[in-house]
């Protein structure tokens, strides 16, 4: 065999490698998605069909008026997530560009929302939930904006750090003799610079959020209700409504997905924040 | 002088003022106000007026044998999930060192998984998996010879990999990213010598890569033995208790028996056991900020 011929049995083999890795991994999501335009005796078939007349049936029902408002839902998920993350990024850039610039305690408080990523959410998830009850805050957006913005905060505040630690020290330095205070200096010069870096933090957020289960789970039951909770309403004590369920989590699954396709470098970029730096 | 440093400190504080509110509001309050429960006899019907009772929420606990099978499953699942996924993700990461076409979109497919909600992907799993109607149990059901895959015989490795689909591309990405940092002058020059693929990744890749190997291993230890939404929605921890995991135990507690007092001991206990290695790791993530 020549070395070319070689190269080229090395790429095949490497290509068909990849086609069995991504079928296996990708078979759950797929095979669901097939599921949501399945009609009832389509899903209950033995032995399952794979080629079958699609329906839209499912998805009527979820997002029609039927015994729960799943349109809500997602559109609590939606603001939660949205506004989870806005405030996460307000918290996070004064407290990053002081731990850059500054040093002082923000180490402690650096290290205090890693060590908080890595805790047992329920030691935090019980007493909330008890301390909401007696606030009476428990079924609201707004206790669940509160618990998704901490948990927000680790990546966006570790994300910001790396950004701020690229930008060059001058242009704050310039702003400052010319006479701008440290407020000015943080949203009139380090915020335009720092948008791009905003942008991924902010889908990083919203994907957190969107994705959270515990705090959404217990903190809710009836109106503030998100999408991801609400997809296991569809199991209830009579019978399992597969097709329906299916439905569910499709449409929630589609924002996560998305970005994963139309903003994969920033994505990356955020997720391995923890463990890829310098 | 002087007053300007002084003045460049306060400067710092305030800007780090409104995280520290947060953090200060919604974790370490609700973590005092928990271990403060954890030393009373606190349930649904009392719970504005607990009593009392000492230690003895945790002397209850430590002689739970419940809890004690739960931490056992946990560690057991934490250690097989995380060497499997470990060893995958390093695999296919290796395998991507590799130019082939269609790469980036075969990139984003194995990293579809990733942005799943594990609760989502649980609950995916559970229609697929499902003994009479699950389209994956029925095509699994000629190698394990049943489609009861979420029965006692099965269910273990069947979370183990839901688990692995949902959470090994997060070590696939983070040991491919570490291994584009290897050079690949010192690559090339070994294939000079006639070094094969496997000396390569033995004796380059992997050396230069072990740190954050180290990192995402501790890491992904942590979460797995945490595991939670997952088998929430899966199984629940059944068959009965059969899976279940150490946060399903203290959920359990805390959410079905309302024994809030008994749950607060139990999740704080396991927030000590994993102080340690959760410390260790902020340390070697912090460092690299200096």
């Amino acid at each position: 065999m020549t070395r070319k011929q070689k190269k080229t049995l090395g790429t095949v083999l490497t290509v068909i490698a990849v086609v069995i890795i991504i079928v296996i991994l990708d078979m759950g999501v797929l095979t669901n998605f097939l599921t949501a335009f399945k009609a009832p005796f389509d899903i209950s078939s033995s032995p399952p069909k794979w080629i079958f007349k699609p329906t839209l049936d499912n998805f009527r029902n979820v997002l029609g008026k039927g015994s729960f408002d799943f349109r809500l839902y997602l559109w609590n998920s939606f603001v939660i997530a949205v506004i989870s993350s806005f405030i996460a990024i307000i918290l996070t850039i004064p407290a990053a560009y002081s731990i850059v610039r500054f040093h002082g305690f923000g180490d402690v408080i650096l290290g205090s929302t890693m060590l908080l990523r890595l805790a047992p959410a329920l030691a935090f998830a019980i007493p909330v939930f008890l301390i909401f009850n007696n606030m009476k805050l428990l079924d609201t957006r707004i206790a669940i904006i509160f618990m998704h913005t901490l948990f927000i905060t680790p990546t966006s505040l570790l994300l910001f750090i790396g950004y701020i630690q690229d930008l060059p020290k001058e242009i704050e330095e310039a702003a400052s003799i010319d006479g701008a205070n440290t407020f000015q200096i943080l949203t009139q010069v380090l915020i335009p610079v720092l948008l791009p870096g905003i942008g991924s933090t902010a889908i990083l957020g919203f994907i957190t959020s969107w994705n959270e289960y515990l705090f959404s789970g217990i903190l809710s039951f009836k109106k503030a209700v998100t999408a991801t909770v609400g997809t296991s309403f569809f199991i209830t004590s009579y019978a399992v409504e597969w097709g329906n369920m299916a439905a569910a989590i499709t449409l929630s699954t589609i924002p996560t997905a998305l970005f994963i396709f139309i903003a994969q470098k920033s994505l990356v970029k955020g997720m391995t924040a923890g463990a890829v730096k310098g | 002088m002087k007053s300007l440093k002084k003045n460049k400190k306060l400067t710092g504080f305030l800007l780090l003022l409104p995280l520290t509110i947060w953090l200060v509001a919604f974790a370490l309050y609700p973590i005092l106000y928990g271990l403060r429960l954890s030393f009373f006899n606190a349930r649904i019907n009392n719970i504005d007026n607990p009593n009392f009772i000492g230690f003895q929420n945790y002397v209850k606990l430590f002689s739970n044998s419940e809890f004690a099978s739960s931490l056992l499953w946990s560690l057991k699942f934490a250690l097989i999930a995380t060497f499997i996924q470990m060893l995958l993700g390093i695999l296919i990461a290796w395998l991507f060192q590799r130019d082939f076409p269609g790469k980036g979109l075969a990139t984003t497919l194995i990293l579809l998984p990733m942005v799943v909600a594990p609760f989502l992907m649980g609950t995916m799993f559970r229609l697929l998996f499902n003994e009479s109607v699950g389209p994956i149990a029925y095509l699994l059901s000629g190698l394990t010879g049943t489609t009861a895959l979420l029965g006692m015989a099965w269910v273990n490795q069947t979370i183990i990999g839901a688990d692995t689909i949902n959470r090994m591309p997060f070590v696939f990405i983070n040991m491919y990213s570490a291994m584009q940092g290897v050079p690949q002058e010192l690559l090339e020059a070994a294939t000079m010598d006639g070094a094969n693929a496997v000396q390569k990744l033995v004796h380059i890749t992997i050396p230069t890569i072990s740190s954050i190997f180290g990192i995402t291993f501790l890491e992904k230890l942590l979460q797995s033995f945490l595991i939670f939404e997952l088998i929430s929605a899966m199984t629940a921890g059944g068959p009965g208790t059969f899976t279940q995991s150490v946060s399903i135990f203290i959920y359990r507690r805390a959410f079905q028996r309302s024994d809030y007092g008994m749950a607060c001991a139990a999740s704080f206990s396991l927030a000590l056991i994993l102080l340690v290695p959760s410390l260790y790791l902020v340390r070697r993530n912090t460092k690299g900020d200096k």
